[in-house]
Order: C-alpha cells, then sequence, then structure tokens
C-alpha cells in the first residue's frame, strides 16, 4: 500500500514539475520571441521617421503603424519641443523638460500609457488610454531573483506533494477497505463490506464470494461430519457381531478337541480377524483424512515399540507356527525420534500382520534396525510367498484415495510413515517379501 | 485375599458378549463376576457390591461407558478396563487420559482380555505372587516362597534377581514378555544399558532350571525382542 502511495506522489510531484518547467521555457521562448518581434519593428519605426533642420517627415509606414496601435503620437525634437503630433490631447500640448521625459518613461504621461521610442535627433512618444499596459517599477538583483525562483519552485514542490497526499488519502481508505476484506477472505475470514460509495460494485462482489466460501466450508464440514458418523456407526456394527463370533469359536474350540473341526473353526476365527483388521484400518484412514486424529508427537524408542508390537502379535497367535526376531545393528541404543507412538505401533503391527495374513500357517519374520546418519532405517522381511511385480508397482505408488478395495493396512502404513515425514516401499526379497522403512530423526 | 476372589463387574448391552467374558473368567478361577447391561444397572450393582474392577463398553443405551466412568471416579479409584468399538473412542482415551487403566478393542481374543484383567489388578492392588505358589516344570519345581529351584531333591538358592526375572516371566507364563518390560519391572530403567546384566541373569537361572542349558525348554529366548517362560 505505502509503495504504491510513495509512487503515486512521486509522480505527481514529476508532472507538476515538468509542467512548472515547460511553462518557465514556454514563457521564456515567447518572452524572447515577444522581445524580437518587438524590436523589428522598432527598427522599422525608427527608420521611418526623419529629423532634418528642426523638421519631421513621417513614412507611411510610421503613420498606419501608429493608427492602428496607438491612441495618439507625438515626434520631440532634443530640446522637448514638439515637431510632429497626430491626435494629441489638448493638454498635452507643451514643451517637455527632461524630468518630463523621464517621469513619463517610468510612470504614465498625464494618465496615459506611452511607449517612447529614441530616434535620431529626437523622441518619438506614442500614447494610449491609461492602464492599457500594467507597468510596475522592480528592480531585482540576478542573486535575489534566482533565490525567489528557487523557493517557488520548493514551494510548488511541497504544495504538490501536501495536496496529492490529502487527495491519496482519500482514494486509499477506500481502497484499503476493498484490499482489507481481499487479505481477511484469503485468511479463510468472512468478510461483510459496505456496499456503497464509488468502489460499490466490488464490495458487493467481495460479499458474494465470502458468502460463497462460508457456504462451501459449511457443507464440507457438513460432508465429512456424515462420513465420519457413517464410518463409525459402520464400524461399530460390524465389531459387535464380530466379537460374538470369535467368542463363540473360543467356546467351541474347548467343546471339541477333533483336530479337523478345530482347524476349520481356527479358520472362522482368523477370517474374523482380517474383518477386524480392515475395520480398524478403513476406521483410521477414514480419522487420518480428515485430520481428525490428534498426533502427538513424543519421545519414543523405536526399538522398544517394535519389540512390544511383535510381542502383541506372538501373543495373540501363540499357536501358529510364526518366528519374528528383531536385530540391531546400533551399538549406541540411541534409536530415539519424535513420534506418535500409538500411529507407528499400528504401521508396524499391519507390516507384521499383512506378512502373516499371507502365510497363514508358518511364517519367519526378521526385522532389522539400524541408525543412519540423518535416518532411522528398518527393514522387515519374511520368507512368504511375496507379491508379484505388479501389485508392488501399485503398492509403491499407489494414493490413499485409491477406491480399490484390496491392501488397505498398507494404504495405513504409508499414511502413517508420511505422517512422519518417512518414506516406505515394498520390494521382493529373494524369498517373499521386504519392507523398507526409512524415518528421518528431525 | 487370592486374586481369584476379586469382584469383577461387567458392563455390555450384548449378553452374547457378557456371557462369553463371565465364561472365560471362569474358566480362569474368578468366581465374583457380576453381569450388568445398562449404566443403571451397573451403578446400582456399583454402590451395592463394591467391585475391585470394572470393563465397560462404551456405547450403551442410556449413555457411555465416559458417564460412568466419572460416576465411580468420583467416589473411588478402581481401576477400569473399556471394551471399544470405534477409533475415535481410542483416540478419546489415549489423547483425554480420562483416567481409564486399559482399553481393548472388540473384536477380541478371551485370553487377552483375561490377561489384562489379571495384570491391571495385580499392578492396581500390589498383589505379589502368592506365597506358596509354585512352578513346575517338567522334573523341576520353582518355589517362590523360598526362593529356591528343587531339581531332583536338590536345592539351589534364587538370588532376588534371579527371583525377580522368574516370578515376571511366570506372571506372564506362555506369553512372550519383551526385555524392555524385565528391564522396567527389575529395574524401573530402559533396557538400554542392562542387556548384558539381563542376558547374564538369564544364563544363570537356565543353568539352575533347565536340563540342558544351551537348548532351553522352558526358559525361551525370542531373538531381539524377550523371553518366554513355557509351562505347562
Amino acid at each position: 500500500m505505502r509503495e504504491i502511495i510513495k509512487k503515486y506522489i512521486k509522480a505527481i510531484v514529476i508532472v507538476v514539475s515538468v509542467l512548472m518547467l515547460i511553462n518557465m521555457i514556454s514563457l521564456k521562448f515567447v518572452l524572447d520571441f515577444l522581445t524580437q518581434t518587438q524590436n523589428i519593428t522598432v527598427d522599422k519605426f525608427i527608420n521611418g521617421i526623419e529629423i532634418k533642420d528642426n523638421v519631421c517627415t513621417v513614412n507611411e509606414y510610421v503613420d498606419e503603424y501608429c493608427d492602428k496601435n496607438f491612441k495618439w503620437y507625438m515626434v520631440l525634437n532634443e530640446n522637448g519641443e514638439i515637431l510632429y503630433s497626430n491626435d494629441l490631447p489638448d493638454e498635452l500640448n507643451k514643451t517637455y523638460t527632461v524630468s518630463d521625459i523621464a517621469s513619463a518613461s517610468k510612470w504614465y504621461l498625464s494618465g496615459y500609457s506611452v511607449d517612447i521610442i529614441q530616434i535620431p535627433n529626437g523622441l518619438a512618444i506614442l500614447g494610449n488610454d491609461g492602464k492599457f499596459y500594467w507597468k510596475k517599477n522592480l528592480k531585482i538583483s540576478k542573486n535575489t531573483m534566482f533565490t525567489c525562483i528557487i523557493i517557488a519552485i520548493i514551494n510548488n514542490i511541497i504544495i504538490t506533494v501536501l495536496l496529492s497526499l490529502l487527495f491519496a488519502k482519500k482514494i486509499i481508505t477506500k481502497i484499503k477497505k476493498i484490499t482489507d476484506g481481499i487479505m481477511s477472505l484469503s485468511n479463510g475470514e468472512q468478510v461483510i463490506l459496505e456496499e456503497s460509495g464509488d468502489l460499490k460494485d466490488i464490495s458487493k462482489a467481495l460479499n458474494i464470494v465470502s458468502k460463497k466460501i462460508d457456504m462451501q466450508k459449511k457443507k464440507i464440514q457438513e460432508n465429512e461430519k456424515i462420513k465420519k458418523d457413517w464410518m463409525s456407526g459402520i464400524t461399530h456394527d460390524v465389531r459387535t457381531p464380530l466379537a460374538v463370533i470369535i467368542g463363540k469359536c473360543e467356546e467351541l474350540k474347548e467343546l471339541d478337541s477333533n483336530k479337523i473341526v478345530n482347524m476349520k473353526i481356527k479358520t472362522i476365527q482368523n477370517q474374523s480377524f482380517k474383518i477386524k483388521y480392515l475395520i480398524d484400518d478403513l476406521s483410521l484412514l477414514n480419522n487420518l483424512d480428515i485430520n481428525n486424529i490428534i498426533i502427538k508427537k513424543e519421545r519414543t524408542k523405536l526399538d522398544q515399540i517394535i519389540r512390544e508390537c511383535v510381542a502383541d502379535i506372538m501373543n495373540m497367535y501363540d499357536d501358529n507356527d510364526y518366528t519374528i526376531q528383531l536385530e540391531s545393528n546400533d551399538k549406541s541404543d540411541e534409536l530415539y525420534m519424535e513420534a506418535d507412538e500409538h500411529l507407528l505401533k499400528r504401521a508396524f503391527t499391519n507390516i507384521l500382520l499383512n506378512s502373516l495374513v499371507h502365510n497363514e500357517y508358518k511364517c519367519f519374520i526378521n526385522i532389522v534396525i539400524e541408525k543412519q546418519e540423518e535416518e532411522i532405517s528398518i527393514i522387515f522381511v519374511d520368507d512368504g510367498i511375496g507379491v508379484d511385480n505388479k501389485e508392488l508397482i501399485v503398492l509403491n505408488n499407489r494414493e490413499g484415495n485409491n477406491s480399490s478395495l484390496h491392501g488397505w493396512g498398507t494404504i495405513v502404513v504409508k499414511k502413517i510413515i508420511e505422517l512422519h515425514n518417512g518414506k516406505v516401499e515394498f520390494e521382493n526379497a529373494k524369498k517373499g517379501m521386504k519392507v523398507c522403512i526409512l524415518l528421518p530423526l528431525r | 485375599m487370592n486374586i481369584r476372589e476379586y469382584k469383577i463387574l461387567l458392563l455390555d448391552d450384548e449378553n452374547e458378549i457378557l456371557n462369553h467374558i463371565e465364561n472365560g473368567l471362569k474358566q480362569e478361577g474368578f468366581y465374583r463376576i457380576f453381569k450388568t447391561s445398562t449404566i443403571e444397572e451397573a451403578k446400582k450393582t456399583f454402590l451395592k457390591e463394591k467391585p475391585h474392577i470394572l470393563v465397560l463398553d462404551i456405547m450403551l443405551p442410556d449413555g457411555d461407558g465416559y458417564e460412568l466412568l466419572k460416576y465411580v471416579r468420583s467416589s473411588s479409584d478402581i481401576p477400569v478396563i473399556f471394551l471399544t468399538a470405534k477409533d475415535e473412542d481410542v483416540d478419546k482415551l489415549i489423547g483425554l487420559g480420562l483416567g481409564a487403566d486399559d482399553y481393548i478393542t472388540k473384536p477380541f481374543i478371551m485370553k487377552e482380555l483375561v490377561f489384562r484383567i489379571n495384570a491391571i489388578l495385580r499392578r492396581s492392588y500390589k498383589i505379589k505372587l502368592q506365597e506358596t505358589q509354585k512352578c513346575i516344570l517338567g522334573d523341576v519345581i520353582i518355589d517362590f516362597s523360598q526362593n529356591v529351584v528343587i531339581n531332583n531333591d536338590k536345592s539351589v538358592n534364587l538370588t532376588a534377581m534371579e527371583r525377580e526375572i522368574l516370578s515376571k516371566l511366570y506372571e506372564n507364563k506362555n506369553r512372550v514378555l519383551t526385555k524392555d518390560a524385565i528391564a522396567d519391572a527389575i529395574w524401573g530403567e530402559d533396557i538400554s544399558g542392562n542387556e548384558q546384566s539381563l542376558i547374564m541373569h538369564i544364563r544363570r537361572i537356565r543353568n539352575k532350571i533347565e536340563e540342558n542349558p544351551s537348548e532351553p525348554k522352558y526358559l525361551k529366548t525370542i531373538k531381539g525382542i524377550g523371553y518366554k517362560l513355557i509351562v505347562n
């Protein structure tokens, strides 16, 4: 804003100064021109009057000239006696002294404005009604004149600046309201401007925009709430019957020690848990999307939380042939980072479950955690069936908004790692699948 | 008082789940179990029976579990476990620290819930392993009351550390226990700096209880993770 005002005032000052300069230069040229024209006329005039032996003769040019431009005229000799005259008013018919001439050349002659022109042996006096010319007697030294001009210029500039500032302020106030409104809009605030004055149309338009944005925001919030409630409702309603199914499976397992039946019951239970994990993942993704989840980052010991995830899983599946182990190549035990423990555990658990779920009866998973310069690397490798390369490409490149219903667990992992500014990549190991995670320390 | 005698109050609006949990607890030996399906019922039972631990569902027909928690907390500090069915519930519990001791998401495995109830009761009421408890590992008997390991009539003493570690493992019998959890229980610290110490103690314990200490049958190592005591 300030820049615009400054530029505006600068421009005005320049314009006015240039104007003044041009005016002064023009004035000088005009004056010069006038002087020159006058001089030519005067020369011609002088040549048209002759005084010889105290007699004056006047030619046509002079006659015409004086007729056109003057009321009367007379020609005096060196003694002040009138030698020739034309239309001379009676009161001027006399002999002129030196002081008369001196006073006439300064002021007026009996109330008449006069031009006095020197001619050889005499003087021509040409008269007009009084006040024909402006005459002011002023003697100014060059220096004084110079100083006056400078002061005038400076004064002009100051006055220009002040006046333009005044006008600028008026305009700026009006414009500022609009620009303030636009800034508020960009900050997401509502804007209501007065719809009056010169900028009424713009104010109106801004108000409309503000209202629209507000409505859209409300709509989005509504939609998100609906989506969230919908999701909540579904997950809740699914979990309860699942709990009953799994409970009954557990009871059944106690009742019948028939191995074949037990296997089938186990399958029912496992599938039910798959559904549970799916619900968990969908629900988490939903919350992460709406930025509903409060992500609390605290100092977390990564190898410890990995161990806790592994222990929980092994305890849950203790009658399966699962071997999970952790290798840490870090001797310093400094595997800390600022992280949301709950979310990271979800991510690691999902990776482990992903391997186990695809290799139901027997699985070996090795986890290697290593501290590198700026980041911590965690690599999960299983010895299972692996993933086909097409799947890999999808896994590594998919965005969370993909509507394909496959591998939600891995989407959750990606999202959570991304929330920690890390990277995750899925690869095929020599046998089985490899998941590489890099988490930055800062 | 034996841990089995502690009173447990259950609250869930789904009868199947109530029964399921009751059965699981009964199998563990608990016998003072109170089932309720509404908040009103639960409040009445809480006042009448004064249970030692609450297991609460969150979504109930006449309110939510947090309500009951507030009610209980106004007069008592007893431990509370929540059964959650929504992710938001979990966030609420974690983020706002509402004073619950633990939570488990439905659907859950019964033995997991039972284990947690046991663990929380022990922690909240500081129930030490019964002095008369003995652990039998094949031919070996670990007597926690005398701090000895009896092997073929030969009696070997357990150091205080060894006893601590063994009893922790026994509390978590047949479950993987992370070395972090052991370090926390024994030394109250991180495992960092204590690893070698722990390895040494485990080796000594194995020497005392295993037939072949280099191929342990009972005290297993889960590489990089922790240990597990296998008890039949």
